[in-house]
């Protein structure tokens, strides 16, 4: 019998296959754009699914909120969005074709390989205190080099927009 | 309820989503009311402020305006400019609905009552304007007009940006109450105000203050409402839409206003915390809520009748360069009070009243100047004569 588990898992896969078809396949580029925020919110859903809700809220947060809203600041900059109907040629030659066929073909490879800890899509219980401890505890010196590096991404950003305004 | 349906011989399904159908709507209607409700409260103060009447004319009092308007805007025609992008526009006042009526699942309205209590509800409730900047970039885009799009991309540079600002003023309160639930932060709080978040100790309040600025930012009112600045944009990124769609538009603002206030008040002002000896009369729990949510309301429409609009780049350095550091500053803050906290408990018994020591004393003091004004303007009114 279907649960409500499933129905849901379905609805999110129906966002997610029919907004990905929109991105690649649309001609117009920002539609594209728009459509990849559904794929994210999407994705989401697959994460509540687990029982992962702080990663699902974080995933809407940093992805479907800045990281999705930048790239479509960005696509609004690029130079062939005058011609909205064209901007996003949906075929680009051979080479194309064989990098997204071998990506597809190591993508397959590597699920069939791979052993999935947990297949349930039942609710496992808060997990932002298990998160909290695993980061601050378990792999504190990774999380500090990552925050490190991103400090010292942003200061390099800020560094060349300087430099920019400057010259 | 629901046992007493599945005894029927009702599905467990269907009575679960009959539940969450009538819960939904109630959240919804109840919403639509209010926020034309606060189209009459504010342009009521507002007339007020300027030394006019504004609406008085429909219903007692002007009350029933806002349903005059509504009848209006249903019977515009709904225009689509030429050279629009058709999907885009028609589907941006949807998403900008969803993303403002989303935060109602984890609203509270009382003590306890809320439509889900998420463990994640505050982290949600901050994530889910992903769909209101979205909705503007898309009505910004696709109106096809240099205005619209200008007020859409301010609208997402400015949301985008106050969002962390937002986020880092929650987190003290949330290190406080050491709880992501909504429930769990207002259980965290008591009734008195020197029990409130905000009141907890001086980070807290820097928070408090950063939050509510933020907010402001992040729901476009003044004095941060750049995307919809009059006299540069015309109307910002919905100038383009009339009839029902501009109505949404209208309604999704004044119920951000709503959700402003509410999570304003649960977080830091104690939400609907009742003493010890009134909390069996659960029902003046909402009342004390709903109070306290139209109070912040009220100061935010008073805000806005009161400040003159920021420039683009001053409000980007607000954020950035104030805002943010400020923020750091209070959570580092916390953390440490926290840590002194764990060790001397009395600091808590005392910090709490001082601060809403201080904090009455600033109020009287505005009091003392209002009155002063006051004063003199008489004194000028009446040499006049």
């Amino acid at each position: 019998m279907i649960g409500i588990p499933e129905i849901f898992f379905y609805i999110f896969c129906a966002l997610i296959f029919g907004s990905s078809l929109l991105v690649v396949f649309s001609y117009n580029l920002l539609r594209s754009a728009f459509a990849l925020f559904f794929v994210l919110f999407g994705i989401a859903g697959f994460y509540v699914l687990l029982g992962g809700d702080f990663l699902a809220v974080i995933q809407i947060m940093v992805y479907a909120g800045g990281i999705n809203i930048l790239l479509i600041f960005g696509t609004m900059m690029t130079g062939s969005i005058s011609q909205p109907e064209t901007s996003n040629p949906s075929f680009q030659g051979i080479l194309t074709l064989i990098g997204g066929g071998g990506l597809l073909l190591i993508l397959l490879i590597i699920l069939n390989h791979t052993t999935w800890p947990s297949q349930s899509l039942i609710d496992h219980g808060p997990t932002t205190k298990q998160i909290g401890q695993l980061l601050l505890r378990n792999y504190i010196l990774p999380f500090e080099v990552i925050s490190f590096l991103l400090v010292a991404a942003m200061v390099g950003a800020i560094v060349l927009i300087n430099k920019g305004e400057r010259s | 309820m629901e046992a007493f349906a599945v005894s029927l011989g009702v599905h467990i399904y269907l009575v679960k989503a009959i539940i969450m159908f009538i819960i939904a709507a109630l959240s919804v209607t109840f919403m639509a009311v209010i926020s034309g409700l606060t189209t009459w409260f504010e342009r009521r103060i507002a007339g007020r402020m300027q030394s006019r009447i504004g609406p008085n004319r429909v219903g007692p009092q002007g009350l029933l305006q806002f349903v005059a308007d509504a009848v209006k805007l249903f019977m515009k025609e709904d225009l689509i400019p030429k050279g629009a992008d058709r999907l885009l526009f028609k589907m941006s006042p949807y998403l900008c609905m969803i993303g403002v009526f989303a935060p109602f699942v984890v609203l509270p309205w009382g003590m306890g009552i809320i439509a889900a209590d998420l463990n994640v509800g505050v982290l949600y409730l901050i994530s889910i304007t992903a769909l209101v900047v979205v909705g503007t970039l898309m009505a910004g885009w696709g109106s096809n007009n240099k205005w619209s799009l200008l007020g859409g991309m301010r609208s997402a540079a400015q949301i985008v940006s106050y969002e962390i600002p937002v986020a880092m003023g929650l987190l003290p309160s949330i290190l406080f109450a050491g709880s992501l639930s909504m429930i769990g932060l207002m259980n965290a709080q008591g009734w008195a105000p020197w029990q409130w978040s905000a009141f907890q100790n001086p980070f807290t309040m820097i928070a408090f203050l950063i939050f509510f600025t933020g907010s402001l930012a992040e729901g476009n009112r003044v004095p941060f409402d750049l995307p919809e600045a009059e006299s540069e944009l015309v109307s910002g990124f919905n100038t383009e839409y009339s009839g029902f769609r501009f109505a949404v538009y209208f309604l999704a603002e004044w119920a951000n206003l709503y959700v402003i206030g509410a999570l304003t008040t649960a977080v830091f002002l104690g939400g609907g915390n009742l003493p010890e000896a009134l909390q069996p009369y659960w029902y003046l729990s909402i009342f004390l809520f709903l109070l306290k949510t139209f109070f912040i309301m009220f100061v935010i429409i008073w805000l806005r009748w009161t400040l003159p609009r920021f420039r683009i780049d001053q409000l980007m350095d607000l954020s950035w360069k104030y805002l943010l550091p400020l923020s750091f500053i209070a959570f580092f803050g916390q953390a440490v009070y926290m840590l002194i906290d764990h060790q001397f408990p009395v600091i808590d018994m005392v910090t709490g009243p001082i601060m809403f020591l201080i904090f009455l004393l600033v109020l009287l003091k505005f009091f003392y100047r209002v009155a002063i004004n006051f004063r003199e303007q008489n004194k000028t009114v009446n040499t006049r004569a």
